[in-house]
């Protein structure tokens, strides 16, 4: 019979909102320093499992996004 | 009720005008752009509370044939039923390639992006620096390293055994003599 049993791996940490440690209550289209890593190579917005962020402050950036995008400040696609 | 009919007409809000201009115009066409922009706000009875002026910035994609803008961000206070004028006419004036008016919500004082930006960008260059005299270091010492293993290893002494002709022969004699192998 073939081994059955899973190779153990621990459950990954929940990462914090970054936005609510700093009691974040805009995110600003034009800042780009903070926008910059929610983004990926191609441009898209990165997922929230993946980053961490809280559903206010993700909705939050996409809008913020998005302005960005529009005025030429961010790709959207690169 | 008549005060709230007055309070009604002289409502003036907050909004934020970002405007994105090209950046390969001469400094006469520039100045022209800034004031119709500041003439049309303030003909709308905009009052004015802030200005942010941007250096050249490179743009993610090509607009207009322009890689590269510079931004213009105002913060007026003005009429809402103003504001769609200022809009229309943002839309089609000549030097304005992109414009966006929003409402500021928060009363706190504007943060200058500007500035925030250029100390990003010097960060951002001073980290590629380090990294790579890091790197460049971390070899160094690594070949450093190698070098003094190498020269405190105990050299190991080859023997050489001289061998005569006449042992030589002997052996040849022996292999051709020999009847079980062909030669």
């Amino acid at each position: 019979m073939y081994n059955m049993e899973k190779p153990y791996r621990p459950r990954q940490e929940k990462k914090a909102c970054s936005f609510c440690e700093k009691n974040v209550r805009e995110v600003d289209y034009k800042d780009y320093p903070t926008l910059k890593p929610h983004v990926d190579y191609f441009g898209n917005i990165r997922n929230r499992s993946r980053t961490g962020i809280c559903l206010r402050h993700q909705k939050m950036l996409k809008t913020a996004i998005e302005r960005a995008r529009f005025m030429g400040m961010l790709a959207y696609r690169k | 009720m008549v005060l709230l009919e007055e309070a009604a007409e002289e409502e003036a809000r907050l909004y934020e005008f970002a405007i994105l201009y090209p950046s390969s115009l001469s400094q006469k066409e520039e100045q022209e752009v800034l004031r119709d922009v500041t003439t049309l706000i303030e003909e709308a009875g905009g009052k004015f509370r802030e200005r942010d002026v941007w250096s050249t910035r490179g743009l993610a994609y090509p607009i207009c044939g322009h890689r590269e803008g510079k931004f213009l961000i105002l913060h007026y206070t003005i009429d809402p039923a103003r504001v769609r004028e200022v809009d229309q006419q943002l839309r089609i004036m000549k030097g304005v390639l992109r414009h966006l008016v929003l409402m500021v919500r928060s009363a706190e004082p504007m943060v200058k992006f500007s500035e925030r930006y250029d100390l990003w960008l010097k960060e951002e260059d001073t980290k590629d620096r380090t990294q790579k005299t890091e790197r460049e270091e971390h070899v160094r010492r690594q070949i450093a390293d190698r070098a003094r293993r190498q020269a405190n290893r105990p050299q190991k002494k080859i023997e050489h055994t001289e061998v005569k002709e006449e042992q030589i022969t002997e052996q040849i004699q022996k292999i051709i003599t020999d009847k079980d192998i062909d030669v």
